[in-house]
């Protein structure tokens, strides 16, 4: 080296290689870990949050060898568009990534049941997992990781309607209690029973996605209504069995369940309560019942700029109004609430 | 002292003036409120009272040369001007950062020193830019760092995230280049030994003739066939080089690979590169379809063709393309290369 002056670059501390580290895309980071031992360490011992989606080919043989290197990994991303990634991969990142938290394991449709078995024995801190398209677990398997990762606060399992079942459902009520999001988009073989065990179990529920749950009827969203306070968003698109008395137990949850008045109204209201709700296909629903709902909530809108009640397909719904649509044109007789 | 003389003849230029010592030992004296920009200063002149005079110089850190200490003394001069607007610090950090990387690394390093936190995150944005889209090798060239990973370990992750064809052919030329140097080594020690070969082929070739067996037979075509290969290589490799090294500009770290400087670097222990192929296949029983630079002769030969139709192409563009990546180059200077469209995460809960 020349100079001698200046300690060398390999001398870096690790906390200035890992700042520039951070600017760089997955696929550098991965460059600089096969730089020289230092970066190698260095990296290896501060990286906590990783994608692989950038991957076409090869992702499953990167995973098998970087798993083992980068043990402090919290967050790992390996959504793919083509799918890659197999069992063995899965099984490393158990081995390995202890600390992980965030894993997104969408559209791997090659995992069998052992990567769950492996995952609920190796990841137990995971709060965010996404296993959507991942259509050949069972819901046994499934069953086994919630009661095995009780921290779980998201999971999205869009897709998997052979995982996705009331077992699942009753595992998840039990053991997850901290549960927030839950997206159960196309699960067809979720029922009343599941919905409810959920609704009981999680109280913290803030968001529920039933698009495509056939099953479902009138008396889990009212379960629901009562159980989960909480609740900012509710997909039930294609819920073709929801009719008004589902509307009528949202809308009086509200009423019933108001907090003590030492809260400023304005405050709750912008706080708490349904700010979006899909009731798209739902043909039984009358303009009463969902007026009624979207005058409870005020944080349901129906005007272009905040549209969050969303009611595609059901051409008798088309006299809902928001609020917001109703003052913008300034008409003079006063809407009845119908919530009293 | 000429300065006390100064400070009473102009009562209005009074200006205190700290006192910093290098680690060379060289000792200068910065005005105060400049001085007091970087934390590490201030703290000493605040905590522990030191700087006043030439004898209690404030000594900083070894990281920081008298070269480095005016670039970063010429930083807080600029910045620490309360009146300047956003637009004018930014154009300012932009032509300051304009530095070759030795001494963007030797900036990063006395600022991350001196505790200069704006500095710092200046440089090492600076510096993600030049490792962007950089394989290891060129990086360590740039960095001069340590090529102390062992050949399995360095090929591991590489071999694995070669979803850019373009580092794809950069591994290949280099495995290529490393192989092609073991055989002039080779070629130079055991010339007989060649010669062997070719009587034994004939041989064999007369004893087919005369009815021998199939697996000799076998044997001397993958021999021929791997001598042809070595020919048809050092051909084109030295067609590549020449064209190269005709344009001669070392700013692209391919370039100077090729041109043979960076040579060495790539071969380094032949006798280790040598048991590569027996090491891979253990660790690695998934194979994957780039992995052909050391074991060439276990490729068929269409595939073996087609990397070199490819390598061809790839030497043909880089030399069809070379004025405007010059161009491209020049204009960009130190100001980094086009960002990759994966963006950045941000990948550390807490700094």
């Amino acid at each position: 080296m020349e100079g001698g002056v200046i300690t060398g670059w390999k001398d870096i501390p690790m906390e200035l290689l890992l700042q520039i580290v951070s600017l760089v895309d997955d696929q550098t980071v991965i460059m600089a870990s096969g730089v020289c031992r230092g970066w190698r360490d260095a990296i290896s011992l501060g990286l906590t949050h990783l994608s692989l989606s950038w991957c076409n080919k090869n992702m499953n043989n990167l995973v098998l060898s970087l798993a083992p290197k980068f043990t402090k990994l919290q967050t790992l991303i390996l959504r793919q568009d083509k799918t890659q990634l197999e069992d063995d991969a899965v099984q490393t990142i158990a081995n390995f990534c202890h600390d992980l938290q965030v894993l997104d394991l969408s559209k791997s449709f090659k995992l069998s049941d052992r990567s769950l078995f492996s995952l609920a024995h190796g990841c137990r801190n995971l709060s965010k997992l996404n296993i959507s398209g991942c259509s050949a677990f069972s819901d046994s398997a499934l069953a086994y990781l919630t009661s095995f990762c009780q921290n779980l606060k998201v999971l999205n399992l869009c897709g998997c309607g052979q995982a996705a079942s009331d077992i699942v459902l009753q595992a998840i009520g039990r053991y997850c209690s901290q549960l927030q999001s839950l997206n159960l988009g196309w699960c067809d073989n979720v029922s009343d029973v599941g919905v409810m065990c959920l609704a009981y179990g999680c109280p913290d529920l803030r968001t529920l996605d039933l698009c495509g749950c056939v099953r479902i009827t009138d008396d889990s969203v009212i379960a629901l209504a009562n159980k989960c306070l909480h609740l900012r968003s509710l997909g039930l698109y294609y819920c073709q069995n929801i009719t008004d008395r589902a509307m009528y137990s949202l809308a009086h949850s509200r009423v019933k369940n108001k907090k003590p008045m030492w809260k400023p109204m304005k405050e709750l209201n912008d706080e708490d309560g349904l700010r979006t709700l899909n009731i798209s296909q739902c043909t039984a629903l009358t303009p009463p019942a969902v007026q009624a709902v979207c005058d409870t909530f005020p944080a349901l809108h129906t005007c272009s700029g905040r549209h969050s009640l969303i009611m595609s397909g059901c051409l008798n719904l088309m006299s809902v109004h928001c609020a917001c649509a109703v003052h913008a044109h300034r008409t003079a007789s006063n809407i009845p609430h119908p919530a009293h | 002292m000429s300065e006390f003389d100064m400070a009473v003849i102009q009562p209005e230029m009074i200006k205190s003036y700290i006192w910093l010592q290098t680690a060379d030992g060289s000792i200068q004296q910065v005005e105060q409120e400049v001085a007091m920009f970087c934390p590490m200063i201030c703290h000493e002149i605040i905590q522990k009272g030191m700087g006043s005079s030439k004898t209690y110089a404030i000594s900083l850190p070894q990281r920081v040369n008298p070269c480095m200490l005016s670039l970063i003394l010429d930083y807080c001069r600029f910045h620490q001007v309360t009146g300047r607007s956003n637009k004018e610090r930014k154009s300012f950090d932009e032509k300051f950062i304009r530095m070759d990387t030795k001494r963007l690394c030797e900036l990063t390093s006395a600022a991350d020193s001196l505790q200069l936190k704006p500095l710092v995150d200046l440089t090492s944005r600076a510096l993600a830019r030049v490792i962007e889209g950089k394989t290891p090798e060129e990086i360590r060239e740039i960095f001069h760092l340590p090529d102390d990973l062992t050949e399995e370990e360095k090929l591991e992750p590489l071999k694995n995230s070669t979803d850019d064809p373009r580092i794809r052919l950069l591994n290949r030329l280099y495995a290529r280049k490393r192989k092609e140097l073991k055989e002039r080594e080779h070629l130079k020690n055991v010339e007989t030994e060649e010669e062997h070969v070719d009587d034994r082929s004939v041989e064999d070739l007369l004893s087919f003739i005369n009815g021998g067996n199939g697996d000799s037979k076998v044997l001397k075509t993958s021999k021929s066939k791997k001598k042809n290969r070595r020919r048809k290589e050092q051909q084109k490799n030295a067609s590549v080089d020449e064209s190269i090294e005709s344009q001669g500009k070392d700013s692209n770290g391919l370039n100077s690979v090729c041109n043979g400087t960076g040579v060495d670097k790539l071969h380094p222990h032949p006798g280790e590169t040598s048991t590569l192929p027996d090491v891979e296949d253990d660790t690695f029983p998934h194979k994957v379809e780039f992995d052909d630079g050391d074991i060439d002769d276990e490729i068929d030969p269409a595939l073996k063709e087609k990397i070199d139709r490819e390598v061809e192409d790839f030497a043909r563009r880089l030399n069809s393309d070379w004025p405007e990546r010059m161009q491209e180059i020049l204009s960009l200077g130190q100001e980094g290369r086009p960002v990759n469209e994966n963006g950045s995460l941000r990948r550390y809960a807490s700094t």
